[in-house]
């Protein structure tokens, strides 16, 4: 007893005491707050639990609401669901796991009415570099909600194509300028040596006039002969000096007038460049093709996308953690929280794994709902079973809906898949998220079937999907239109939608690696496209040809004044070294007549002297 | 001011309250408590033996103090330790899978870095720092504190307010 104190052993008695009686009085409010806490955690919105019991002695819980609010929305429920209950195995909580054998949620209601404001205040968020599908779909959505097709037209008539063109900063004059600039030295250069040549070719010129005064035969003496023929041989030997002179030249013009060529190769690539820079800020549009649907349900469509794929990769690489044998060390984790590991092993328990839950309810569309979630889990390759979420649901109007999701993070690499469809669904007042004041804003009334796919393995994603909707009823907002081609458009389009009996879209979309492919078919595309061309097709032509006629204007004066200064000067050294060319083969040609005249009147002197000593 | 009270502790302990040896335990429990985080399963079974156990809790608290400052200093060398120990020590890995598999264990959360990290470093210092306090205050107390008590200066500091006020709150820390 010399090493127990008596007073500690009643201390702790007496907490022991106390923790027992909270746990009895207070665990319920405990608990309750604690799933609360933790769910805001998660959703980033109000969780509420009424009515939490739990029962220590045989670990199951209970509840008879629970509310989960809107991140977004004041006064919404997400989700709402009537009473819930599940078991704890005891046998997994010893080893500090929580494993739920089987939970039922009843009357999941979604989006419903609430109190109070649900929302949180925004935490602050880390800046993140956006991940490679968000790049991608910034692209597509700033595609969707960017309209030059339209934008155009309250321009048609008070578009000043100069006003444009000078408003734009054109790169060709720049780019000529300075190539200008450049060349200009080396022209100055060339001129100046073929200058000198010049002054040399003077001298041959002069020399090429006493060779073709000389006459053979007036030379007395095979002497004489002999000298003048050393004569012809030396000038000959100073042609021949001029005449490498003449080559390097000739061989640098060349390389110039190649570079020229080159430069102007340059100028065409710059001139469309700016050319479409300027039809860009003009908002001149390709109207070969409109897509006009990808304005229409783009917009929501991508929000959607984006937002399942990266909820999606939220809890792919929250898994991956989870589940990794060697999990990557955290640099800095906060002080005191450390890095949990978690050792996977086979036919061993997860942290967490809901094996079977049961859910039934009505959608706020009032579909009544029936369905089951198998297998999440924290750690699914230990469970070794795909996480499976089934909905289907009926309504009194025979319209159905289907849901099916499978999140394989067993296999390697984890691979998803998702399935939804609305059949027979009458649509009421479906609202468009766009600001094209010539389309329609909602759908007022149809009936519709809708179908989802997407699957995603990797950084391969696929997705189809299909919305079809028969005898449709579109409405329109009340615009003021500034001019004849808007109300022209926006008539045609008008009736282009009210005669459309079905309305049939369907769209795919891929993600390979870094390839992104996204496209809509739609029959009602192709008439608005063929309308759209109808009414404006004309004038947009016309603007077109003004833009680029005034853009050629103003690069023309620039690209003459390069030719003035520097094509125009090497052109004329070309020619000019091409006349000394002429002159020096001339020359040469000359000269040899003339050394094989000499030659032959050497030889014709040297037999008649021969002639004369065997006569005599 | 506190650490003046620190001082003063610190004396107080090494002069008159418990053996050297159950100041040594208290202290080295104190190094545990401070060093480990409290919300583990070991943490409370620490807490546990320093109640029940007769050491001097004095010494607990001011070992406490002393090593969760310096738990909160070397905190990212207890997480790269204790990572070490969990991913970078192949053959450990076994051992430790089937403790996390296992009853109980997990509830020490011993497959967290820092977890780990500062009960290594506070299992490897336990005895050291059990046996090094032990001598340091059985010698204090025969070689040094009857020098001390002579001192003039520690004279005036027994007639101070502070020094009053440490005698009656000191049943406090005798617990």
């Amino acid at each position: 007893m010399k090493y127990i104190r008596k007073s500690g052993v009643i201390f702790v008695a007496v907490l022991v005491l106390i923790f027992v009686l909270l746990n009895i009085f207070l665990t319920d409010k405990w608990l309750e707050r604690t799933l609360e806490k933790a769910g805001e955690g998660i959703v980033g919105a109000k969780v509420e639990i009424d009515n939490l019991d739990f029962s220590i002695l045989n670990l199951s819980f209970k509840w008879n609401r629970l509310q989960v609010a809107h991140p977004e929305i004041a006064f919404k429920n997400m989700i709402e669901t009537g009473p819930v209950e599940f078991k704890l195995s005891p046998s997994a909580l010893l080893k500090r796991k929580v494993v739920i054998e089987r939970m039922k949620v009843l009357n999941i209601k979604t989006f419903t009415d609430r109190k109070t404001d649900g929302r949180l205040p925004k935490k602050k968020e880390e800046k993140k570099e956006p991940s490679f599908i968000e790049k991608q779909f910034a692209v597509v959505l700033e595609q969707v909600t960017s309209t030059p097709a339209f934008d155009i037209l309250s321009e048609i008539k008070t578009m000043k194509v100069e006003d444009v063109v000078d408003k734009v900063k054109l790169e060709t004059p720049n780019k000529v300028d300075s190539i200008k600039k450049e060349f200009i030295s080396r022209v100055d250069k060339i001129r100046a040596e073929v200058e000198s040549i010049e002054k040399e070719i003077d001298s041959l010129r002069q020399i090429e006039r006493n060779l073709r005064s000389l006459n053979v035969r007036d030379i007395k003496t095979v002497d004489d002969l002999k000298r003048t023929r050393d004569v012809i041989v030396n000038a000959a030997n100073f042609v021949k000096g001029l005449k490498g002179k003449y080559d390097s030249r000739i061989n640098e013009v060349k390389d110039l007038k190649s570079k020229i060529e080159g430069a102007k190769l340059e100028f065409q690539d710059a001139i469309k460049s700016d050319l479409a820079k300027v039809k860009d800020y003009a908002k001149i549009p390709d109207i070969s093709k409109m897509e006009v649907v990808r304005y229409l349900i783009g917009p929501k469509l991508f929000s959607y996308y984006l937002t399942y794929l990266k909820y999606s990769d939220r809890v792919e690489k929250a898994v991956e953690k989870l589940q990794a044998i060697k999990p990557e060390k955290e640099k800095k984790p906060p002080r005191f929280k450390g890095q949990d590991i978690h050792f996977v092993k086979e036919k061993a328990l997860p942290n967490f794994w809901l094996r079977r839950c049961e859910i039934s309810g009505e959608t706020n569309g009032g579909f009544f709902i029936k369905g089951e979630l198998l297998d999440v889990s924290s750690q699914p390759k230990i469970v070794g079973r795909p996480t499976i979420f089934s909905l289907e649901g009926t309504r009194p109007d025979k319209a159905q809906l289907y849901l099916k999701l499978v999140l394989d993070f067993v296999s390697s690499p984890p691979s998803q898949k998702l399935q939804l469809g609305i059949l027979n669904f009458p649509i009421v007042d479906l609202k468009f998220d766009h600001n094209v004041k010539y389309l329609p804003i909602r759908l007022a009334r149809a009936s519709g079937n809708f179908n989802f796919e997407i699957s995603k393995q990797a950084n391969l994603i696929e997705s189809t999907a299909k919305f079809n909707a028969l005898n449709p009823a579109f409405a329109y907002q009340d615009v003021k239109f500034n001019n004849q081609y808007e109300e022209k458009v926006a008539e045609i389009f008008k009736q282009t939608f009210n005669s459309v009996k079905n309305v049939d879209v369907n769209i795919l979309l891929s993600f390979k690696g870094s390839d992104f492919d996204v496209r809509f078919n739609s029959m009602l595309d192709r008439q608005l496209t063929q309308g759209f061309k109808d009414a404006v097709g004309k004038e947009i032509e016309r603007i077109k040809q003004d833009v680029e006629k005034a853009v050629r204007e103003k690069i023309d004066s620039y690209l003459a004044d390069f030719e003035r200064s520097v094509e125009n000067k090497v052109n004329e050294a070309y020619s000019k070294l091409e006349q000394y060319n002429v002159q020096i083969s001339e020359f040469e040609k000359l000269k040899d007549a003339k050394l094989r005249e000499i030659e032959d009147e050497i030889k014709r002197r040297g037999g008649k002297l021969l002639e004369q000593i065997f006569r005599r | 001011m506190p650490l003046l009270q620190l001082l003063v502790k610190v004396v107080k302990i090494l002069r008159a309250h418990g053996t050297p040896g159950q100041v040594a335990a208290g202290f080295a429990f104190g190094m545990c408590l401070g060093l480990i985080p409290w919300d583990t399963l070991h943490g409370f079974f620490i807490w546990f033996l320093v109640i029940i156990l007769n050491v001097n809790f004095g010494a607990v608290l001011l070992g406490l103090a002393i090593f969760s400052s310096i738990a909160y200093i070397f905190d990212p060398i207890f997480h790269s330790i204790g990572y070490w120990l969990l991913v970078d020590v192949e053959f450990l890995r076994e051992f430790w899978t089937s403790l996390y598999q296992s009853p109980v264990i997990p509830f020490t959360r011993f497959y967290n870095t820092v977890v780990m990290g500062s009960t290594s470093i506070s299992m490897i210092l336990f005895v050291p720092v059990l046996i090094l306090t032990r001598w340091l205050v059985k010698n204090y107390r025969v070689k040094i504190d009857p020098h001390i008590q002579k001192l003039p200066l520690f004279q005036m500091f027994k007639a101070t307010k502070i020094y009053n006020i440490y005698q009656k709150i000191k049943v406090l820390s005798e617990l």
